[in-house]
C-alpha cells in the first residue's frame, strides 16, 4: 500500500526532474561519462579524477559565476579577461614571502574590476550588458598585457603543489576548492538576495512593482559572480603555474556555453545553477574524450558546438511538441 | 484606516497629461469605485498613491496628515497596496514565491524563511480562492484568472491598510469575481480600506459605497451609494461628459434574415485536442456570429483556428464553398480571413512604430505593394484609414505606444478596412476600452457586415454580444452547447446557457 504511494510519488518526481530546463545537460553529461570511461581504462581511478578536476575546477567555477551573472538578466564577457588579468598580477608581483598578500590584493582587484565596475555599468546607468563587458574586458586584457607582455613571472611552489596534491586521505584539493565553491552558492542561493536574482532577471517591472531595487540586485549578482571568478583565477594561476595574459580567455565563452547547455535562458530567470555545472562538466569531459580518442585538438571546437546545439535542440523539443498546433511564434 | 485624502495631483509623461487635477476623499472603511474611460488616469492615480509614480505636484493626506509618498517601500510604511493590472508577477517563480516576493522574511537576518512563507501564502490564497491553486505551480503555467488571483493574494500578504485593486475582474470569471467580492467585503470588516477600479458599472454598485468618477485625468465627482440609489445611471453622464448615455445610444442591430444559400463560414466536426470538440458551424455572408460563454471555454481556440494561427486539429473548414487548411495566417489572410486579436500589444501591433508602418504592414506578406514601397500611396491609404476610424489623434506618425487602448484598437481593426475582408474574426476586441472607442468599433463592424463581410464575434461581456449579434453560440468546455437566434440573444439566456443552469455537472 505505501509501496505503491512511494512508487508513484517517485515517478512523479522523476518527471518534475525531466521537465527542468537541465535535464537535458544532465542526460549529455551521463552519455558523455560513459563514452569517456569507455575510452579511457582509468577513468575511475582517483589519479585520473584528481588530474581532470584540477581542469574542471576552475571551468565550473566561472559556469556558476556567469550562471548567477545571466539569472539576473546580464552577462559578462570579460570574465576571462579579469582572470588573465588577476594571473598576470599576482605572477608579476608574488615572490616566496608576499604570496598571500598579492593574492588579497588580487582578489580585491577582481571583485573591483569584475563585480564592481561591470555591476555599476550595468545595473545602476543602465547600460547594456553585451557591450559594456566586451568593452570592460579589452580594458582588463589590455592592462594584463601592460603587467606582463611575455608569459614569465612566479609562482610559489607551495601554491602549485598545493593545487596537485590531496588532503584528508585521498580527496584532491582541486575538488575541495569546487567543494568549498559550491557550499558558497549554495548558502547564497537560500538568501533574499538570491531570490530577488530570479524576479530580476524574469521580469524586471514586476520586481520593481514588488518594491525590489533592481540595480542593486544586478549589481549583486556581479559583485558575487566576482567572488567565483576569484576563485576559478586563483585555481588558474597554481594550475599553470606562470603568468600569461592568454590564460583565461578561453573562459569566456567556455563559461556561456556551459550556461546554455546548462539550460539557462539568455534572456534571464529561468533555469539552474545546477545546469550551469552540468554544462561545464560536459565541456571538460569533451576535451577528455577528445584527447583520449586520439583525434586532433581542433575537433575539440567542432564538438564543442555540435554539442551546444544538440543541448538546445533536447531543450527545444518539449516547447515544440507542446506548441506543435500553434503556428504562431515559432 | 481613518481617512485617506489625494488633492490635485498631476503628472505627465513626456508632455503627455496624464493627471491633471486628480483626487479622491474617504473616512472609515470603505470600498470607493473609481471609474473613467480608458486614459482617463485611474491606473496613474493608483500608481501614484503606491509611489510608483513620482506625482509632479499635489498633496496625499493620510489620517489628515500629508504625507511623502515616493517609492512603493514608502507606500508600504503607510500600508498602501496596489494590486497591478498588468500584473508584477514573475513568470518564473512559484505561485508562494511569487506571492511573498519583496517581503520576504528571514529566519536569522540571512537565510529565508520558506516553510513559514509557504504556510502564510496558503492560508492567504485559501481565503480567496479554497483549492485552487497550487503553492508550488510555476506561475507562467497559469491561467490569466489564477494570474490575477496571486497578484491579489500577493498584494494581501503585504496586510494592506489601503489595498489598490486595479481592475481585479477583467481577467475574472463570474465565479472568481464573487469570490473576491466576498473576500473585498470581509476586508472591509477588518478596517482595510479598498480603492477598486473597474469598467464595469454593475461591479461597481453593487459592491462600492462611494465611487469616484475621472475623466482626462481630472477628477470630475463623486457618487455616495450610502445616500443614493446604486444606480449606474448616476455615473455614466460622469464618465462620458455628456447628458445622455451614449453606453446604449447606437442601439441593437437590426435584425436580418439569412438564407442556407449565402454560406461564406463552414466548419464540420473540427476538433483540437480538448480545447475544442466537433465544433460545426454556418455562418452566412453580412452575417454578425458571436460566440459566448465564460471565459477560456475555447472561443479563443476556434478564432485563432479559423485565422490560421493554430492548426485544425481534424474536421473540415470552407471558405465561401472551398475547403481550406490554413497552415499559416499569411493562407488566411489570402483568403480574406483577417483577425482583430485579443492582445492587441502582444499580437496585434508593433508598439514602437508609427501609425503608418502599423496600417500599411499587412500590404507586404499580402505582395500588395511592389518591391519599393509606394509611400505616397500608403500615406493617401492610411489617412483614409484614420479617417473612418476616427483615431485620435489623427496622426499617421504617431508611435501606436503612445495612443490609449482604444485608439490602439481602433489601429489593428482599421488596417484590415482597405482589404474589405471576407470574414473579421473578433477576439474580444473592446476589452479594456473605453465606451467611445467601443462604440465607434462597433458601429465600423455593423458597417462591415452591411457591405457583406462575415463577422465572427467573440466577447467575454453579453451585453456586446446582444448589441451585436444576428445569432450567438455559447462555446462550453469546447464545445457548442446552445445557439440562440436574433429573437432569442437575450441576457438571461447567455448567463444562463453559460453557467448551464439546470446541469449536474456530470457529463
Amino acid at each position: 500500500m505505501s509501496d505503491k504511494k512511494n512508487n508513484r510519488r517517485f515517478v512523479a518526481t522523476v518527471a518534475a526532474l525531466t521537465k527542468k530546463p537541465s535535464f537535458p545537460a544532465f542526460l549529455i553529461l551521463i552519455l558523455l561519462i560513459i563514452i569517456n570511461a569507455a575510452i579511457q581504462p582509468n577513468f575511475f581511478t582517483m589519479r585520473s579524477f584528481r588530474s581532470n578536476f584540477m581542469t574542471f575546477t576552475p571551468l565550473i567555477l566561472v559556469a556558476i559565476a556567469q550562471g548567477i551573472i545571466i539569472l539576473s538578466g546580464s552577462l559578462d564577457l570579460s570574465l576571462g579577461s579579469a582572470i588573465s588579468l588577476f594571473n598576470c598580477f599576482t605572477a608579476f608581483y608574488m615572490t616566496d614571502e608576499n604570496g598571500l598578500f598579492i593574492i588579497v590584493v588580487g582578489f580585491v582587484l577582481t571583485v573591483i574590476a569584475s563585480g564592481f565596475i561591470n555591476g555599476i555599468c550595468i545595473g545602476r546607468l543602465r547600460m547594456p550588458a553585451l557591450i559594456t563587458t566586451f568593452a570592460t574586458s579589452a580594458i582588463y586584457l589590455g592592462i594584463a598585457m601592460i603587467i606582463l607582455p611575455v608569459a614569465g613571472g612566479y609562482v610559489p611552489r607551495s601554491f602549485y603543489t598545493f593545487y596537485k596534491g590531496t588532503a584528508l586521505g585521498a580527496v584532491p584539493n582541486s575538488f575541495s576548492i569546487l567543494i568549498a565553491g559550491i557550499l558558497i552558492w549554495w548558502i547564497f542561493s537560500r538568501t533574499r538576495a538570491y531570490r530577488y536574482i530570479y524576479a530580476v532577471g524574469s521580469n524586471e517591472d514586476g520586481a520593481f512593482a514588488s518594491g525590489i531595487s533592481t540595480w542593486r540586485i544586478r549589481l549583486t549578482a556581479h559583485m558575487f559572480a566576482s567572488l567565483f571568478i576569484f576563485i576559478a583565477g586563483l585555481c588558474v594561476l597554481m594550475m599553470t603555474a606562470t603568468g600569461e595574459y592568454r590564460t583565461g580567455q578561453s573562459y569566456t565563452l567556455n563559461s556561456v556555453a556551459a550556461v546554455v547547455i546548462g539550460g539557462i535562458a539568455l534572456t534571464g530567470g529561468r533555469g539552474s545553477i545546477a545546469g550551469a555545472m552540468f554544462g561545464a562538466l560536459i565541456l571538460g569531459i569533451l576535451n577528455n574524450i577528445i584527447f583520449f580518442s586520439g583525434a586532433s585538438s581542433y575537433l575539440q571546437i567542432f564538438f564543442k558546438g555540435a554539442i551546444i546545439v544538440l543541448a538546445l535542440c533536447i531543450g527545444a523539443i518539449p516547447v515544440l511538441i507542446r506548441s506543435k498546433k500553434r503556428l504562431v511564434g515559432v | 484606516m481613518v481617512s485617506f485624502e489625494g488633492k490635485n495631483i498631476q503628472k505627465r509623461f513626456e508632455g503627455v497629461v496624464a493627471l491633471r487635477d486628480a483626487g479622491m476623499r474617504f473616512e472609515g472603511s470603505k470600498i470607493c469605485g473609481l471609474v473613467g474611460a480608458n486614459g482617463s488616469g485611474k491606473t496613474t492615480f493608483a500608481r501614484v498613491c503606491c509611489g510608483l509614480v513620482k506625482r509632479d505636484s499635489g498633496t496625499i493626506l493620510i489620517n489628515g496628515e500629508e504625507v511623502n509618498i515616493s517609492s512603493p517601500f514608502d507606500a508600504n510604511e503607510y500600508g498602501i497596496v496596489l494590486a497591478h493590472q498588468n500584473l508584477s508577477l514573475v513568470q518564473d517563480l512559484t505561485v508562494w514565491e511569487n506571492i511573498k516576493l519583496g517581503h520576504e522574511r528571514s529566519k536569522n537576518r540571512f537565510f529565508l524563511d520558506n516553510e513559514a512563507a509557504r504556510s502564510d501564502a496558503e492560508s492567504i490564497l485559501n481565503d480567496l480562492v479554497p483549492g485552487e491553486i497550487e503553492l508550488d505551480t510555476i506561475v507562467a503555467e497559469l491561467s490569466p484568472a489564477h494570474k490575477q488571483m496571486v497578484e491579489i493574494a500577493k498584494a494581501l500578504s503585504q496586510k494592506p491598510k489601503l489595498l489598490i485593486l486595479d481592475e481585479p475582474t477583467a481577467a475574472l470569471e463570474y465565479y472568481h469575481v464573487e469570490q473576491l467580492f466576498k473576500r473585498v467585503l470581509q476586508l472591509k470588516k477588518q478596517d482595510v480600506s479598498i480603492i477598486f477600479i473597474s469598467h464595469r458599472l454593475w461591479e461597481i454598485t453593487r459592491l462600492c459605497d462611494i465611487v469616484f468618477v475621472f475623466r482626462n485625468g481630472i477628477s470630475v465627482g463623486a457618487v455616495d451609494f450610502e445616500k443614493t440609489a446604486r444606480d449606474e445611471s448616476l455615473i455614466v453622464p460622469m464618465i462620458t461628459g455628456e447628458e445622455e448615455h451614449r453606453s446604449f445610444d447606437y442601439g441593437r442591430k437590426p435584425k436580418k434574415s439569412f438564407r442556407g444559400a449565402d454560406v461564406s463560414l463552414e466548419l464540420s466536426d473540427v476538433s483540437e485536442g480538448v480545447k475544442l470538440r466537433a465544433i460545426s458551424l454556418r455562418a452566412g455572408r453580412g452575417e454578425v456570429l458571436g460566440i459566448g460563454g465564460l471565459n477560456g471555454q475555447g472561443q479563443e481556440e476556434l478564432i485563432m483556428t479559423i485565422a490560421g494561427a493554430v492548426h485544425i486539429g481534424s474536421g473540415d473548414m470552407r471558405v465561401n464553398g472551398r475547403a481550406e487548411r490554413f497552415k499559416h495566417p499569411k493562407d488566411a489572410m489570402k483568403k480574406g480571413v483577417y483577425l482583430v486579436p485579443g492582445d492587441r500589444i502582444v499580437d496585434g501591433l508593433f508598439p514602437t512604430h508609427s501609425v503608418l508602418k502599423n496600417l500599411i504592414f499587412p500590404r507586404l506578406p499580402l505582395r500588395q505593394e511592389r518591391f519599393r514601397l509606394n509611400f505616397k500611396r500608403c500615406n493617401s491609404l492610411s489617412d483614409d484609414i484614420i479617417g473612418r476610424v476616427e483615431l485620435v489623434p489623427p496622426d499617421r506618425t504617431m508611435p501606436v505606444k503612445n495612443l490609449s487602448g482604444g485608439n490602439q484598437q481602433k489601429v489593428v481593426f482599421g488596417r484590415w478596412l482597405q482589404f474589405s475582408p471576407t470574414i473579421l474574426l473578433l477576439n474580444d476586441p473592446a476589452k479594456g476600452i473605453d465606451i467611445q472607442a467601443k462604440n465607434a468599433l462597433y458601429a465600423l463592424t455593423h458597417e462591415l457586415a452591411g457591405q457583406g463581410t462575415t463577422v465572427i464575434l467573440y466577447s467575454s461581456s453579453n451585453e456586446e454580444l446582444i448589441t451585436n449579434c444576428d445569432r450567438v453560440l455559447i462555446m462550453f468546455e469546447g464545445r457548442i452547447v446552445d445557439e440562440f437566434g436574433y429573437d432569442d440573444i437575450t441576457e438571461d439566456n447567455l448567463v444562463k446557457s453559460s453557467l448551464r443552469v439546470g446541469e449536474t455537472g456530470e457529463r
